[in-house]
């Protein structure tokens, strides 16, 4: 199973929202702006789906998808735009639907159809919002951000907007505008729950100390950082460096799945990097079932070694839940002013300043088999085919190798094999396994038995978006260089053989 | 893992070893127990201290056992050693203990560290607070089990904390009604009436404060450990104890000291009286004496008989961080906790602005020697008496085992266990029967841990595999590849845990790993 490492914040807020659906059958428009995605869609399914509006039926679509059903999203969208006049709300819809395929284009095409039928379409702007923030045009979402709470105030303190505002001024380091956000919704449960509002103060607190602090920054006058990865234990994953304190070595992974950005797990390295914790956070971690209970946290400043460091680390402390599991998560998609590489060749971390970015890539016997636009505020998609057919990997160094989402495989028709496997708490989990081949660009992964489970737990709630594959660390090492660019937005793929990457 | 297979590990129905199977040479390194039917193998964990004359490298020839002065058998001599550190095969037991009047950031700092770096799902965790004893499932979640903890920690030290503060200003108004007493010097009789009168109330009041706040109850520790029952794994106690002022002591030193000025400025005709209250004020000051009222013997003894290893951890609550000045009666306190951890196997540690008092504790390690012996208990209580060399100085060892101490050993001795059994080397091939685990009651599996080691001549080892498999058949055969260029005289160990009903078998055997001509 792919490890991952989410953010709970939305864990959190589905939690309380179903709070909010107690005792009585939820509107599911208000459910829907609430993010109680469940509750909005079992009213749904009580009901007699012929004597539902059209409305009805297309909020039905927009909920199925960030459910993990696109599937059948798809299907009963195909049912009534046949024979229907284009309309905003059903463009609308129909973007909702590409975007969680990854079918980035078609998204676009469908959202900016949608907003030229309807400018001021809720849904349109929210999927326009989401584009613009996986493309990493931050700026644009924010524009589009205040446009949608501008001209729809009743959705305006929803906890979709709420999480949605999180995203986005996160991804812009606005730490004025995230405890403006805290402090509203706080305000909000101040009556409701007095014990989650105090957690979101306590979060607004984190924010009002961070105001001048670039958010996870490199600090350092050099224009280049080379970390080298940590020697492999048995069964670990390469690409962890080694922060050295007081004696004590820990270990951080280099993860670009972890959503919340940084996580601390060991308590003895929150103390020693001084971390401000703020309320409480719920987040899955690896391949431990349910949701584990922590605290945000913000790091102000780490000096890493010898003048190099980091600062604005907001993220989540987490303890661990087995002693032997790492000391911290940092996920190198987040840092904002370096191009970051991890070198699966040389086996090290770089950070290089945008200037000293290319010195590194000019090996006589490199090639470049990918080079795409960056897709991905938190994590890292890159366009992928497998089977002929396209669609969108996960590159995520917190999972092991190449592993395929189940719908994928089955679209795909690809033959499984059941595997079972017993989790971190003891829980046995069932999964299959594929032969399979996956085309990055011209880098071609061929696998014997590649391992397919369903992907829900990797969807975007947001948007609904579950990559086609994930592509782990143990795909990359000893032959990829996988660089991240945030000036020019784009991710590279760099290799020295160019022969197919048999396992 | 699949069904067949277990890395390395091949999974079979069990069935006996085919005659005519080549078996290499493999003889039992240990006999059978010869025990009657109220016997059990009774294990004494024996430690050395500076002292005496006993070595690290004495064998069982070495040691004599006697109870209640007749000698006993010894039936094995083992010389191990356990650290919270190193890694256990058995889940083990903690026992957080805790006197403390605040839940300080030292305190949420060190619990952090053991919930998040030590403690293990398998492990079971009781937390002692100063009013109740709480079990904790150990689960994957330590950020919402640190909250959890958090919670009944803050509560109960908060009404401890008021509890000494009542008990304190009790305890203070008597004293100020003594003083007062002293400063109206009344004559004759009066001195003697309100004086004893004093005497005799609050000495006990006072004895009661001092164990409640002041000192160990170390029938509190037996009471704990009793309830606990008696299992196979480790089983570490971690007591937290923050640094406190001298409270009521000072003040009744005063008061002791006005009481015997008084005393001995009484008359020739009231000598009789002040013999009377010198005797009372003797007993007071006894009281306050905390070498004398701290039972650290008796608390020794009570974590000895129950086999469990003991570490003290001091810390200064956040409001008494500036404080600076310890008192004397802190100091002797904590001396005597440290004294009672090392001669447990543990260890004292402080914590302090940048040190966690749990990471200084966690790596010692408790060298001891694991002495077997048959034995049906006592009627009501045992004297035992360990010699090593033909000296009983400088060992340290459950001298006293009650009837009820040995029962709760007895009843998991005496329970049927995970076995080891047919064990053969057959070519390149080690195989055996595990038996009689626990299989859980839902989906009928087991869990078991298998580990075999091997060593060569020279104790070096040479090959290790190790699994953790669920078994569905009430036995299990098992057979691993043996690296096939192994030669010589050799020493192999199977190591099996039932991780359901915590409990392990190891079997030993020499062996000679030659391939015999085809």
């Amino acid at each position: 199973m792919t490890g991952r490492n989410r953010v709970g914040l939305w864990a959190g807020a589905m939690l309380l929202a179903l709070r909010f659906a107690e005792g009585q059958a939820p509107d599911p428009e208000k459910a829907f702006w609430e993010g109680d995605f469940g509750a909005a869609a079992a009213s749904f399914e009580s009901r007699d789906e012929k004597a539902l509006s059209l409305e009805d039926r297309l909020l039905w679509i927009e909920i199925l998808v960030r459910t993990g059903k696109s599937g059948l999203a798809e299907e009963k969208l195909r049912g009534l735009s046949a024979g229907r006049p284009a309309s905003s709300a059903i463009k609308s819809a129909e973007a909702s639907v590409h975007f969680a395929f990854g079918r980035r284009e078609e998204a676009e095409r469908a959202v900016a159809e949608a907003l030229t039928l309807e400018p001021v379409s809720d849904k349109a702007v929210l999927t326009r919002i989401c584009l613009s923030l996986y493309s990493r045009d931050f700026a644009d979402s924010e524009r589009w951000y205040k446009r949608l709470t501008e001209m729809s105030p009743g959705i305006r303190g929803s906890a979709l907007i709420h999480f949605l505002g999180l995203r986005i001024f996160t991804a812009l380091g606005d730490a004025s505008a995230l405890r403006r956000l805290y402090e509203e919704r706080s305000a909000w449960w101040e009556d409701r729950d007095e014990e989650y509002a105090d957690g979101l103060k306590a979060d607004a607190r984190l924010f009002r100390k961070a105001a001048k602090t670039p958010f996870f920054s490199v600090v350092g006058r050099t224009e280049e950082e080379r970390l080298p990865f940590a020697p492999a234990r048995e069964g670990s994953r390469a690409n962890v460096i080694v922060y050295e304190a007081g004696g004590s070595k820990y270990q951080i992974l280099l993860d670009t799945g972890n959503r919340a950005g940084w996580t601390i797990h060991h308590p003895g390295l929150l103390h020693r990097l001084e971390g401000l914790q703020g309320g409480r956070v719920f987040s899955e971690i690896g391949t431990h079932a349910g949701l584990m209970e922590g605290t945000a946290v913000f790091v102000r400043e780490w000096d890493f070694d010898k003048g190099f460091g980091l600062s604005g680390l907001f993220g989540i402390y987490v303890p661990k839940p087995q002693p032997d599991f790492y000391d911290a998560n940092l996920n190198p998609a987040f840092i904002r002013n370096r191009v970051v590489a991890l070198d699966f060749i040389e086996r090290r971390f770089r950070l290089a300043v945008r200037e000293a970015a290319g010195s590194d890539s000019r090996r006589p016997d490199a090639d470049r088999p990918l080079k795409t636009p960056w897709f991905g505020d938190q994590g890292v998609y890159v366009p992928m085919k497998a089977g002929g057919r396209d669609g969108l990997a996960l590159i995520e160094t917190g999972a092991r190798d190449i592993s395929i989402n189940l719908d994928f495989a089955r679209g795909l028709g690809l033959p499984l094999e059941a595997r079972t496997r017993y989790l971190a708490g003891g829980e046995p989990a069932s999964y299959h396994v594929t032969p399979v081949t996956i085309a990055l660009g011209s880098a071609v992964f061929e696998r014997k038995e590649a391992e397919v489970w369903p992907f829900r737990q990797l969807m975007d709630p947001l948007t609904g978006l579950i990559p086609d594959a994930v592509i782990g660390p143990e795909a990359l090492d000893g032959e990829f260089v996988l660089t991240l660019d945030p000036f020019e937005n784009t991710v590279i793929l760099e290799r020295r053989e160019s022969s197919p990457a048999v396992k | 893992m699949n069904s067949g297979k277990s890395r390395g590990f091949l999974i079979k129905k069990s069935r006996p070893v085919l005659a005519g199977e080549l078996i290499l040479l493999v003889f039992t390194a240990f006999p059978g127990l010869p025990l009657s039917a109220s016997e059990i193998p009774f294990h004494l964990t024996v430690r050395r201290t500076a002292e005496g004359i006993a070595s690290p490298a004495m064998k069982m020839e070495d040691f004599r056992l006697m109870i209640d002065g007749d000698e006993a058998k010894i039936l094995s001599v083992a010389k191990k050693r356990r650290s919270i550190a190193l890694k256990s095969d058995l889940g083990r037991e903690f026992i957080l203990s805790f006197k403390a009047y605040e839940y300080s950031s030292a305190i949420e700092r060190d619990l952090s560290t053991f919930l998040s770096e030590i403690v293990e799902t398998s492990d079971s965790l009781c937390i002692l607070t100063p009013e109740q004893l709480f079990r904790f499932d150990v689960s994957a979640n330590k950020g919402s089990l640190l909250r959890r903890i958090r919670e009944v920690l803050e509560k109960d030290f908060r009404t401890f904390r008021e509890e000494r503060i009542s008990t304190e200003s009790r305890l203070k108004r008597d004293l100020n009604g003594a003083v007062r007493v002293l400063e109206e010097d009344p004559q004759g009789f009066e001195i003697y009436r309100q004086m004893n009168l004093f005497l005799n109330v609050f000495p006990e009041q006072f004895r009661r404060y001092e164990k409640r706040f002041l000192v160990p109850d170390s029938k509190r520790f037996d009471e704990v450990l009793s309830k606990l029952g008696f299992g196979e794994g480790e089983r570490w106690w971690i007591h937290f104890e923050e640094y406190q002022d001298p409270g009521l002591s000072e003040k009744v030193q005063a008061v002791i000291r006005d009481m015997s000025d008084h005393i001995a400025e009484l008359g020739q005709a009231q000598q009789n009286l002040g013999e009377i209250l010198k005797t009372s004020v003797i007993k007071l000051e006894e009281s306050l004496s905390l070498s004398d009222a701290f039972p650290s013997k008796e608390l020794v003894r009570v974590l000895s008989a129950h086999d469990v290893v003991f570490h003290a951890v001091f810390f200064r609550g956040d409001s008494l961080k500036e404080a600076g000045v310890e008192s004397a009666s802190f100091m002797n306190l904590a001396a005597l906790y440290g004294e009672t951890a090392a001669a447990s196997g543990g260890a004292a540690a402080n914590i302090g602005a940048d040190t966690e008092g749990i990471a200084a504790v966690v790596g010692r390690v408790d060298e001891y020697f694991d002495l077997t012996f048959a034995w049906a208990g006592p009627d009501e209580k045992a004297r035992l008496r360990v010699l090593a060399g033909g000296s009983e100085e400088g060992l340290r060892y459950a001298d006293i085992l009650t009837r009820a101490q040995f029962d709760a050993r007895a009843k998991l001795y005496s329970r049927d266990k995970i076995k080891i059994e047919e064990i053969s080397l057959e070519k390149d091939n080690l195989r055996f029967a595990v038996k009689g685990y626990v299989r859980a009651k839902e989906g009928d599996f087991g869990l078991i841990k298998i580990r075999v080691a091997l060593q060569n001549g020279w104790d070096q080892e040479i090959f290790r595999e190790e699994n953790v498999m669920r078994a569905t058949k009430e036995a299990v055969t098992i057979r691993i590849p043996l690296p096939g260029d192994l030669r010589g005289a050799s020493r192999f160990s199977i190591t099996v845990c039932d991780m359901l009903a915590n409990r392990m078998t190891v079997e030993e055997r020499d062996c000679s790993m030659k391939r015999d001509s085809p």
